[in-house]
């Protein structure tokens, strides 16, 4: 039951920062029609956080896994890929923001 | 990703199955346990876990859980060793209703689920993928 548990958290996690993700997508629209929105920055580090916070789950159950007080193999190795999949997920909209910003900041006043 | 999700309980039930398939093995010939009782073949019962889905995902899908680990009813064999500490006053020693090649095809089987839950934890990842592929 326990173990059932850990999967329920770990995807409710991801789902989590997935709609986080999604709001901040909308933010940054928002912000470009409105002149002045949510800052690259921040937007960047919103991302990295939750990145981040996955990255940091999928380090604690490692250490778990090595020290001997789990013994579930695959859930770990999931929780790696699914901080994997959330980092290139975040990588690639990172390329998009700065790819954008680039256009921006290279536009003739 | 709720497919994930749903793959871990999977592989949570299976390797709790082939957990349940080494202690029959590793009790094959155990004449007496804690309670002083012969050992009796262990089964696991997979049930779907319908409430309490996973969050975000589907409400009806909610993976796989081993919800009890019942005995064998089937009747325990009986061997003639009088020489046994365990045998009785003629001479017979009950021994477990484990038979060997079950347990083989068993673990067989489990090791084959187990690993097709991991090909859907590996199709799930690899769609999740395409998708990111879309945005290179």
């Amino acid at each position: 039951m326990e173990r059932y548990m850990n999967a329920i958290n770990f995807d409710s996690a991801l789902d989590a920062a997935g709609k986080t993700l999604r709001e901040k997508v909308v933010d940054l629209k928002d912000g470009a029609d409105q002149q002045g929105g949510e800052a690259f920055g921040n937007i960047l580090k919103g991302l990295v956080d939750e990145v981040d916070s996955l990255q940091k789950n999928a380090n604690s159950s490692i250490k778990d896994l090595v020290a001997g007080n789990r013994n579930d193999i695959h859930n770990v190795a999931i929780k790696m890929e699914e901080a994997s999949v959330a980092f290139d997920l975040m990588m690639e909209i990172r390329n998009k923001l700065v790819e954008a910003y680039q256009e921006v900041s290279r536009m003739q006043a | 990703m709720p497919s994930l999700g749903i793959s871990a309980t999977g592989l949570d039930a299976e390797s709790r199955r082939m957990e349940v398939i080494a202690d029959n093995v590793a009790n094959a010939h155990s004449t007496a346990g804690p309670d002083g009782k012969t050992y009796r073949r262990k089964e696991v019962v997979f049930t779907s876990h319908l409430e309490n889905a996973i969050g975000g995902g589907n409400r009806t899908l909610g993976g796989v859980r081993v919800s009890d680990v019942i005995e064998d009813p089937r009747p325990l064999r009986r061997d003639y060793r009088p020489g046994h500490p365990d045998a009785d006053s003629d001479g017979f020693v009950t021994m477990p209703n484990v038979n060997m090649v079950e347990e083989m095809v068993d673990m067989m089987s489990a090791s084959r689920s187990y690993e097709a839950n991991l090909a859907a934890v590996r199709t799930a990842k690899a769609m999740a993928n395409q998708a990111l592929e879309i945005l290179k």
